[in-house]
């Protein structure tokens, strides 16, 4: 057979990611979301919406002590000085932040446990 | 990271309590040494830790208010109402959860022993896992730390 669905998704998915570099807004950012959904698997999630500094970064550390050394997790937030501390957070423990994504004024964090 | 923590008003009860939680996070070791009125943020009952409107011209105001009216009876407490409903709305911890956090990362708080002589504090008042101490017992460790901070 051909192809099957998954790779005629990534196929699809692949030109509409170029395209939207440029643009961060609107209908494309759903489409961002749904394009890291596909690729990035996770072990663990977790929901610190409506949260403001520090208790993002002070759950994430919490929800990560549980966790597996090469286990990644999954962060929802819509605090946005949570960019920043995310990143310096991973730098200072060595944690490795794997990607950052803002839609709509929701930020998600995959962060990857040393 | 050591902290001297000298206030005891609500507004300056948060910087204490966020930098330690947060470096302990970020895999710093954290002291923090409560004198003076720095150490009513120790008690087990933290709901006299209020904010005062009253000389803190930089207080954001729903409405301007004269000093003259900022200093009649219960405006203290409703000024501490109201920053308590705020801090709530905008998702920011409360106090004691922030100070539950720092205990829970093993954050060192020390009570600076010659306050609570000088109040002639009850220890039965103030939390439990915390260590009683002088000057010299906080620098010992701050002389060491990369980051020290006077709040």
């Amino acid at each position: 057979m051909g192809m099957d669905a998954c790779s005629l998704i990534i196929l699809i998915m692949f030109p509409i990611r170029f395209f939207q570099s440029n643009n961060d807004s609107g209908f494309c950012g759903n489409f961002n979301n749904l394009w890291e959904w596909r690729i990035m698997n996770f072990d663990k999630e977790f929901d610190a919406s409506g949260m403001s500094c520090p208790l993002p970064i002070l759950k994430t550390k919490k929800a990560l002590a549980d966790m597996a050394s090469g286990q990644v997790l999954k962060v929802l937030a819509t605090d946005s000085g949570s960019v920043k501390d995310m990143q310096a957070f991973a730098d200072q423990t060595g944690n490795a932040l794997l990607s950052t994504d803002e839609s709509n004024g929701k930020y998600t964090f995959f962060m990857k446990k040393k | 990271m050591a902290i001297i923590a000298t206030k005891g008003t609500l507004d300056m009860a948060y910087p204490p309590f966020i930098l330690a939680s947060t470096a302990a996070a970020l895999g710093y070791e954290v002291q923090v040494f409560f004198t003076f009125y720095g150490l009513q943020l120790l008690r087990k009952d933290l709901s006299s830790v209020m904010i005062s409107p009253l000389a803190n011209p930089a207080m954001p105001m729903p409405v301007s208010m004269p000093v003259m009216v900022q200093m009649l009876p219960g405006m203290e407490s409703m000024a501490t109402m109201m920053m308590k409903q705020k801090l709530k709305k905008h998702g920011v911890a409360s106090l004691q959860e922030l100070r539950d956090l720092c205990l829970e990362a093993e954050v060192k708080f020390i009570a600076c022993q010659m306050t609570v002589d000088l109040f002639e504090f009850d220890k039965s008042e103030f939390i439990d896992n915390i260590e009683y101490g002088g000057a010299a017992m906080f620098l010992g460790f701050a002389g060491d730390t990369d980051i020290c901070l006077f709040v």
